[in-house]
């Protein structure tokens, strides 16, 4: 479990970083913003459309739109898909699946592999949903912190549902970069796809950028669901693949 | 104990340790009723598989060269040095036939024979 | 110790592995010898379950400790660090002789992995491998890439394992080095075993004879002169005149007459 912490340093660290970032490019910028805003009403009202502008002045709706509607909520995917592509193509590109396998079993190099993953991943993704409530506290700002919970659920499930997708990829391939590019572009072609009626329920950002959570109404919970089965679903075909792989 | 092994030669390991050993009892360096090394310590010294060395030993024994003394070790019995020797007499007719045939004098190897055990003549007279 | 049998194991149309068989028992060195693509490392890999084989039986009695074709370990790594994660995930591993061994070896305990030659990383993953107590050691081309004095030590150790006792199963291509070790040998191509005994059996068991050309001879042929051939025969079918010749000879008469 240590190696697989120690794998995986520089790509929490830097989803670390990068969320920090964005968030303190955010949180602390308010006024700024709305200042700026101000300054230039005419065209902030022309390309705004039915955003409701005005209400950014509302601690609670700045966060809520721009933190979870917008600079987290768009990189959750991506970093499902960071968290997981290198986990298996890695080890097999450079050959030290074999250092590995010889020494443990199957089940135990994807489970050890695997939940250490999520662990991280879980923990990240925790942390920045509440890290607005942390602030928000720290700086002395009320904050409606209950739907920050309700948007911990969407993310959580939502990262782990990319994971999903990609650890299956990189179960598959024997390169780091496929896993990548297909994760991808899967993001793409869902989210693209998801714009037709029927296909609704292939747009994961919908449910991600929880804007039903706003407006009071919940969590998700039959998207929850399936997104959840589908994820351990994924899970297990990727275990009887690796279980199976000639390395 | 040491002496060199040749691992490519076409004339398998144990074989050259059997005759080596053969060879040790015949000019008395290995006399009778005296211990030959334990099958790992031949290994080790000469840098052999104990498998060799153990086949090498099998085979002396059922020979009769050697024999096994229960928890003490493998102890020379003898050799019918005529018969060991008869063998290698043989090559060395060959070789003189051999020699015979390309011409060869009879003074030249009578020559060489005195080079070889002439200085040992002279040492006793 | 380790048994196979009717192994077989095929990539897509390619059979690489076609019904192998054999054993190897405690305190013996058994070496695989052949051609590149003859399928010595696939066997190797089925044999440690790296890949799964089509068909066949892998018996092992107890722990095994493998060496792979490509000696990958984690580049970015110090030395010392690997030997950590080694023991963490090897049953039986001792880290005082690793350090013991590496130290043997001249290797650097704080550099990494990832800066060490391809031969001293070798070195390394066979300290490493020394160093666990296993039952039989399976290693594919031990010594590729090292230097003549390196081999040699790596071929005592070699011996040392069979002196502790325990089996030891390799591939190699230098067939010098194999003359040294080996107590039994397979001479693989193509996906079967064609020729498997002792070693000194097989020194003992082939000859060569000069026929004149055309004739019919029940062997391997290996060289042709202008007027005659030379084949390596069994020595009960060679008859009065034949020569002794050296492994390597017999072993490529045996490879070469597969390959047609």
């Amino acid at each position: 479990m240590i190696k697989e912490l120690y794998d995986m340093r520089v790509r929490s660290l830097a989803i670390l970083a990068i969320c920090l970032v964005l968030f303190f490019t955010l949180a602390p910028f308010q006024g700024k913003l709305l200042g700026f805003m101000e300054e230039y009403k005419d065209i902030v009202e022309k390309y705004a459309g039915s955003f409701p502008v005005e209400k950014l002045k509302e601690w609670n709706f700045y966060i809520y739109s721009q933190w979870f509607g917008k600079n987290l909520g768009q990189i959750i995917p991506i970093i499902g898909v960071l968290f997981a592509f290198p986990l298996f193509s890695r080890e097999y590109e450079n050959g030290t699946m074999e250092f590995l396998l010889v020494r443990k079993s199957r089940r135990y190099v994807f489970l050890s592999k695997t939940l250490t993953a999520i662990l991280v991943m879980a923990i990240e993704l925790a942390f920045f949903s509440i890290l607005p409530v942390i602030y928000s506290s720290i700086v002395g700002k009320d904050f409606e912190s209950v739907y920050s919970y309700q948007y911990m659920v969407h993310i959580l499930v939502g990262g782990l549902f990319w994971f999903s997708i990609t650890l299956l990829f990189s179960t598959i391939f024997e390169d780091q970069v496929r896993p990548l590019l297909f994760s991808f572009g899967l993001i793409a072609i869902t989210t693209v796809m998801g714009l037709i009626k029927p296909l609704k329920f292939l747009n994961t950002y919908r449910y991600i950028l929880g804007s039903g959570i706003m407006k009071g109404e919940g969590i998700d919970v039959s998207y929850t669901v399936y997104l959840s089965i589908v994820s351990l679903v994924l899970i297990f075909i990727s275990y009887l693949i690796f279980k199976e792989k000639d390395i | 104990m040491w002496f060199s092994i040749d691992f490519n030669s076409h004339v398998p390991v144990y074989k050259q340790i059997k005759e080596k050993i053969k060879s040790m009892i015949v000019t008395g360096k290995l006399k009778k009723g005296a211990f030959v090394p334990s099958i790992r310590s031949l290994a080790k010294d000469l840098g052999v598989n104990l498998n060799t060395v153990s086949r090498a030993y099998r085979e002396l024994v059922l020979e009769g060269i050697l024999k096994v003394v229960r928890g003490e070790g493998y102890v020379v019995e003898g050799l019918d040095a005529e018969r060991f020797l008869g063998k290698k007499l043989e090559e060395f007719r060959k070789m003189v036939l051999t020699l015979k045939g390309d011409g060869i004098e009879y003074e030249k190897l009578e020559g060489i024979l005195r080079e070889v055990y002439g200085g040992e003549e002279n040492a006793e007279s | 110790m380790l048994k196979v049998k009717g192994l077989k194991k095929s990539y897509g149309n390619k059979v690489a592995v076609n019904d192998i068989s054999f054993e190897v028992d405690r305190g013996e060195i058994f070496a695989l010898l052949g051609p590149n693509g003859a399928g010595k490392t696939t066997t190797l890999k089925c044999i440690v379950g790296l890949r799964k084989k089509d068909s066949g039986k892998v018996e092992i009695d107890g722990k095994y400790a493998y060496l792979p074709e490509k000696k990958e370990l984690y580049r970015y790594f110090t030395v010392k660090k690997m030997v950590e994660i080694t023991d963490y995930y090897t049953e039986e591993f001792n880290k005082d002789k690793a350090y013991k061994l590496l130290s043997d070896f001249q290797i650097d305990l704080k550099e990494k992995i990832a800066n060490l030659s391809h031969g001293m990383v070798t070195q390394v993953y066979l300290a490493l491998l020394l160093s666990q107590n296993a039952d039989i050691y399976i290693l594919d081309e031990p010594t590729w890439g090292l230097d003549p004095v390196m081999r040699n030590r790596i071929i005592e150790k070699i011996r040392g394992l069979s002196y502790e006792g325990k089996a030891v199963l390799y591939t190699s291509h230098i067939l010098a080095e194999v003359e040294k070790v080996a107590d039994r040998v397979a001479i693989m191509s193509e996906g079967h075993i064609l020729e498997m005994d002792y070693l000194d059996v097989i020194k003992e068991k082939y000859v060569a004879v000069t026929v004149r050309k055309g004739e019919k001879v029940n062997g391997y042929k290996w060289k042709e002169t202008e007027n005659e051939e030379v084949y390596i025969v069994k020595r009960e079918d060679a008859g009065s005149e034949y020569e002794h010749v050296g492994f390597d000879v017999i072993f490529e008469a045996i490879v070469r007459r597969d390959r047609k």
